[in-house]
Parts: C-alpha cells; structure tokens; sequence
C-alpha cells in the first residue's frame, strides 16, 4: 500500500504536483496525445476483439456472438498454424542473420577515418526505398530461368536454385531480402552504440595488452548489451508483422511454404470477408507482439545485465 | 340649378356599355390564367459518382460523363480511380454510406455484394428484358442477374509468334488446330542447352484458371445443380485430362517449364513461342512489346478434335456499372440516368472502354462496328465468343485453389489423381463456405 501511495505521488511529481501552472500546461500538451492514441490505436485493438468473438463479416451489418468460436477455428486450420510456424522462423532467422551481419558491419565500419557518412548512406538506403519498388526488382534478381542470381550461378557452373517456385527455397529468399534491407539500420544502430562506449575502457584494456577481439567481446559487445536486446527484440517484432514483400512476391505460396500471419488475416478480411476470423487472427499477433513487447521493456530496466 | 334628364334610351345606353366593360374586364382576368404558363423550376444539380481502378480506362468513364454532362447540364459525373486497395475501400464505405453512385464490378465481389442487397437492380422500364437480350446476346443474364450491365467478354485465345514457327520450319499461316498438332508444333519450337535445360520455351501459360480451358473442350464441368444446390463436380475424367495435359507438357513434350517468366514476359521478349491465355495479354502486348507484336498471330484455342466441340474454352465476363446502395435518391436516379445513357446511346464510349481491355464488345451493334470486324485480334474474339463457356462466378478462393493445384502437381510433384481429389474436397469445403455461390 505505501508503496502504491509512493508511485502515485511520484507520477504526479513527474508534473511537480497538479496545481502548477507549468506542469498544467504540460499536461495540456500530454493529454491530445493520449486521446489520439486512445482514439486511434488502442480502440481500434479493443474493437478488433470485440469483432474476433463475433461471426461478422465485411458486407453484413449485423453479427452475433459466438465467443472463441473464431479462435477455435483458426487454430484448428493447417495454414493459419502454418503461418504462424512460418512466421516465427522468418522472424527468428531475420533478426539473429541481420543482427549478426549489422554487428560485423559496424566494427568494420566505425573505426574507417574517412568514407564512414558515405558507407553508412549506402547501407542505410534500402531503409527509404520504396518496398514495392524493392519487392519488383528482387522479383526479377530471383527469377528462376533468367534471373540475376542464377544467372551468376550458372556463370560459375553452380545448379540454378528455384528461389521463389519451390517449397524449400522460398521463404529463405524472402529471408535474405529482408536481411539485405535491414542490416543496414542495424548497422547504424550499432555504431551509435560503439562510439557512445568511454574510450578509456579499451585504452585501458590495450595498455594491459588485449587484442582487438578480446577488446570486442569483452568490453565493446556487453557494454553494447541494451542496444543489442533493443534492436533484437524490435527486429523480431518488424518481422512478425511482415506483409508487403510476401504479398508481393508470393502471396503465401508455393503451398503455403511463405504464407505468414498478416497474409491470413488479409485473406480473411478481403477475400473471403469474414471479418471475425481475420479478427481473431489479428489478435492472435496483437498478444504475440504484447508479449515480444512486454520482454523487451523488461529487459531494458536499470538492473539488468547481460 | 339645371338638371338634366336622362332617358331610357341614354340609361340603356350606358348600362350596355358598362356591362360590356365589366365582361371585357372579366373576360381579360380569365384569359390572364389561361395564358399564364408554370415555368418548371431550374433541375438541382446533381453529382454522380464512379469509382473503379486503372486510370486509362476510367478516364474513358470520365470522357463518357462529359459526354452527358452536355444532355443533362445539371448532372455532374465525376469519376475516381483506385489503382490499390481499391476493394477494401469499396466494401467498407459502401454499408456506411460513403460510398459511390456507380462501380465498376468484378465477378469475385460482385456476387457476395448482391447476396447482401448492396446493388440495385436495373430498372426494369429503362432495360426491360427483351432490351438486354437483344442488345446483349453474348451475356449470360441468367447467371449475372439484372444488377449489373456487362463490358465485354475475355475469350481465350492461341498466341503464337510467326517468326519463330517460320525458323522451326513450320507454316505461320497454320496454326495448329487440335492438340496432336499442337504438341508437335511446340516440341519444334522449344529449345534447350546441351544440359536439357529450356532455353526457350513452346508453350507458356496464362496461370489463371488454366484447367478449365482444356476441361470444357473435353465436354466436362467443374459444378453440378442438384435443385437450388451447388455441388462440386471437380474430379471427373475431362479434369483429369486437362491436367495430365499440362503434366505432359512439362514432362513427355518437355515444351513448357514453371521456372519461365510470367507469359505476358516469356512472349513479350522471345522465351516463349506460343500460349493459350486471357485476351487481355493482346493489350500488353501491343503496348510494352509492339516489336514482338508485329510478329504475333492470332487464331483459336487447339482443341481435341480440331473443332469447338463443345467449346474452345473458358470465357469470362468482365462486369460494367452498377449501381449500389446508401446514396442520397435523387443521386442514385442520376445514377441510373447515366447508365441508362451509357448503355443505351453511348456506342463509342462503350467500344472504347471494352477494346482498351482487349475484350470483345458486350453490344450487339459494336461487334459488327468496323473497328472491331476490321481488327485480326477482335475479330477473332467475336468469332470465339459464343462457343466459349463463362462459368460466371470467380471468387478469389476458388482462384487461389487453382494455383495451389498447380503447385501441387509441379512442386510437390503430386499426382494427377490425388491432385483431382483434393481439388474437389477444397471446392466443396468453398461452397459449404458460402464462398462459391453462383457458379454457373
């Protein structure tokens, strides 16, 4: 009970108590924010699970409830099942493949003395171009006859792969996209992150002799921990909510091999109209995310270390 | 003072003459309200709303609605194009009453939106039956219903490039004609590298509804009516044969592989030296390939025997206007006073609409204009048109299945009996669903 009465009146501290007029000014400016994201974003998630326990559907006006009917349903459905395993490997793979590469990428990056803004424009680019645009030439680079890549393999007597026309190879090429496309912000990310390290530390640890390795695993990388957990965590919440290069590319095929979560929820909602169903399968990722979500706040805390 | 006297004769006089006055005045008053006209009042204005998608095929909506504007100054068309997620906003504006006065339809949403009541009927004094019949022989108004006027119609039709029938020492001015012919003609036309890898395709395929085509020219039908009842009717030897026809395809003529580009690239740049498709691709042809266009003839489907017996394939009706619900009265009676102008008086505009598609005018009078008979392309569409079957209803599940039952026999290398047999329990399972309702 203290305790709730100590966090209570350290948030109203937060504004130096209610009655100033400083902090009611603060509060003035606070409060249209909080109305717009309760407004657009956190009725819109209510909503969204009100409809999943219903029957609605796109063109009717009137539904019923029908509890977890919805949710019985999908999770007794093999591709919203498979979605959900494809998703998770797509996720998984992205983000340890990304992060890894992102890592390399920095400390080769960061200690250049000259050509560093113009690299990390170059690998930045693929975070501000358009996804359409980069789903319709990768569409081409994977062409399995007359691609770029096979074409390269062919060059070096390599059997062509059936990137996007075969169950095994297409959702790891959606993968390697999406690592190509993010690696780069990654990489940025972690720059940051060295140069915000005292340099004292390695200065110290190269007059006790460490090498650079040593200096990178043991002084760089668990300084860098926060920043590594943030962007995994938010990598792997970008990516279960992938749609665009899916959509685009394979529209869940062949036979489901890349069909992921959003896929689903759009066939249900605009194909086949079934509102409820597309609902439940939102929430479904709403709860997966929240978790991902709840994970990484707490992993951000003061008192952890890796 | 003197006075005068009047007599009975000045008094009659003057009495007269004011009884005449008095009947003069009435008379006037009478002939005032007789004369007197009601002067209509000034027509409100009006705007009439279109939504649909493809930008240069709307604009010619919009040229059609200027046409009007100048019969009916106070009707205002005002047309909008889509080009994403054009559906979406239609199916949810039109319930909450935002939506527009006209749309152009597509089979897959157009059923689903009239089983829910959101599209009024035509009306039946401004297109009466036997109008519709008449003036629209080639639509399926049975199938379709009266809430929808059609566009025109995608038959299927037999691409081949000249050039390259002439370098495999083949005759350009016959076309193979029955599907023999047609297997020999493709496997002269293929080639690969000393590995057996396709460096250039015979055969590419349109990969929408591909099985239907050769299904139909084997007599056979994807649905059955069993009383007001759909049912499935997908596992059945003519599907069986035009499966094993694609089968035999890729694998005993080794003239057709899945790994070729889409058909409309595979011709437009030389990888593939024929294809059986949707007219459609005529158009992107034309436009993004006029090089290789000038090399392209054009004839009928290769079918078993040669002749369309029963049919050369699948047609598809592509759907015009309709006018939907949740609109303000005196704008939807605008509404269908446009239809009505378009689909009654407007020829041009209607030819302009349908050929910018590559489809085979929905008016009777445009298919024997000059510029439909006087193009090799269209002319041909004419001539296919009534021996193509339309199947009416596409929804995007039964559409998506098709493509799963592609991947099936060439990814997972299935056969073509276990293929069948889940094709007719998924299509069964659709209609269970509501999700096929008025397949014809």
């Amino acid at each position: 009970m203290t305790s709730l009465i100590l966090r209570t009146k350290s948030f109203f501290n937060l504004f130096g108590g209610i009655n100033g007029p400083k902090k009611r000014m603060t509060l003035f400016i606070v409060v249209p924010a909080i109305i717009y994201y309760l407004i657009l974003r956190y009725y819109p998630v209510f909503q969204t699970m009100i409809l999943s326990l219903t029957d609605a559907k796109l063109l009717k006006k009137e539904y019923q409830f029908v509890g977890f009917e919805n949710y019985a349903f999908i999770f007794k459905d093999p591709p919203f099942v498979k979605a959900i395993l494809n998703t998770t490997m797509y996720a998984l793979a992205t983000t340890l493949f990304t992060v890894v590469l992102a890592l390399i990428l920095a400390f080769l990056l960061n200690p250049l003395p000259y050509g560093n803004n113009f690299m990390r424009l170059l690998f930045y680019l693929p975070m501000i171009t358009s996804g359409i645009a980069i789903a319709t030439i990768w569409l081409w680079l994977y062409q399995a006859r007359f691609g770029l890549f096979n074409q390269v393999l062919g060059y070096y007597g390599i059997t062509p792969v059936p990137w996007l026309i075969s169950k095994e190879w297409a959702l790891p090429s959606l993968i390697i996209m999406a690592i190509w496309g993010g690696v780069g912000y990654d990489a940025i990310i972690f720059i940051a992150g060295i140069r915000g390290i005292p340099t004292e530390y390695n200065e110290a640890a190269k007059i006790d002799g460490a090498t650079d390795w040593q200096m990178a695993l043991y002084i760089t990388l668990p300084l860098m921990s926060r920043v590594i957990v943030f962007i995994v965590v938010t990598s792997i919440i970008g990516s279960f909510q992938v749609f665009q290069q899916v959509f685009l590319m394979t529209r869940g095929g062949p036979l489901d091999s890349t069909r992921v979560i959003s896929l689903s929820i759009y066939d249900y909602a605009f194909s086949r109209l079934k509102i409820g169903v597309s609902a439940s399968m939102a929430f479904v990722l709403f709860i997966i995310v929240g978790v991902l979500t709840v994970i990484q706040l707490r992993m951000q805390r003061e008192d952890w270390e890796l | 003072m003197a006075t005068q006297n009047v007599n009975r004769r000045d008094f009659l006089k003057v009495a007269a003459l004011a009884g005449i006055g008095v009947g003069l005045a009435a008379c006037k008053g009478k002939v005032t309200e007789e004369v007197a006209v009601e002067v209509p009042p000034t027509p409100e204005p009006v705007t009439v709303t279109v939504w649909g998608w493809w930008q240069d095929r709307m604009n010619l909506f919009q040229q059609a609605g200027d046409r009007y504007k100048q019969k009916q100054p106070n009707v205002t068309v005002t047309v909008s194009s889509f080009d994403q997620d054009f559906w979406q906003k239609v199916l949810a504006a039109v319930p909450a009453g935002t939506g527009p006065t006209l749309c152009k339809m597509i089979t897959a949403n157009y059923f689903k939106m009239r089983s829910e009541n959101m599209v009024i009927e035509l009306d039946p004094v401004a297109f009466p039956d036997s109008f519709l019949k008449e003036k629209f022989p080639n639509h399926n108004w049975q199938g379709y219903g009266r809430f929808v006027m059609p566009e025109g119609e995608q038959t299927v039709i037999f691409t081949y490039n000249k050039k390259m029938m002439e370098e495999a020492g083949l005759d350009p001015n016959k076309p193979p004609k029955t599907w023999d012919e047609f297997f020999q003609a493709t496997q002269k036309m293929t080639k690969a590298d000393a590995n057996g890898t396709l460096t250039m395709e015979g055969f590419a395929y349109d990969d929408w509804l591909p099985f239907h085509n050769l299904c139909f020219q084997k007599g056979g039908q994807i649905i059955k009516h069993e009383g007001d009842n759909l049912v499935a009717n997908f596992n059945t030897p003519e599907m069986e044969a035009a499966m094993q026809f694609f089968v035999d395809l890729a694998q005993k003529y080794k003239v057709w592989d899945k790994a070729f580009p889409y058909f409309t690239d595979a011709i437009g740049n030389r990888q593939a030296a024929t294809c059986i498709h949707e007219a459609w691709g005529h158009g992107v042809w034309k436009s993004d390939f006029p090089e290789v266009y000038a090399e392209l003839g054009f004839d009928v489907p290769p079918t078993p025997t040669g002749e369309a017996s029963p049919y050369y394939g699948r047609k598809n009706m592509v759907l015009g206007l309709a006018t939907l619900i949740n609109r303000p009265e005196n704008e939807t009676s605008a509404g269908q006073n446009f239809q009505e102008y378009f689909y009654k008086e407007d020829l041009e505009g209607q030819l302009a609409v349908s050929s910018i598609s590559g489809l085979v005018p929905a008016h009777a009078e445009n298919l024997v204009n000059s510029k439909v008979t006087g193009d090799p392309f269209f002319a041909l569409g004419v001539k296919i048109s009534p021996k193509c079957y339309d199947i009416v209803e596409i929804s995007g599940p039964f559409s998506d299945l098709q493509y799963t039952l592609m991947d099936m026999l060439f990814v997972d290398k299935k056969s073509v009996k276990e293929t069948l047999a889940f094709g007719q329990s998924e299509m069964e399972k659709q209609i269970t669903a509501g999700d096929i309702t008025a397949m014809y």
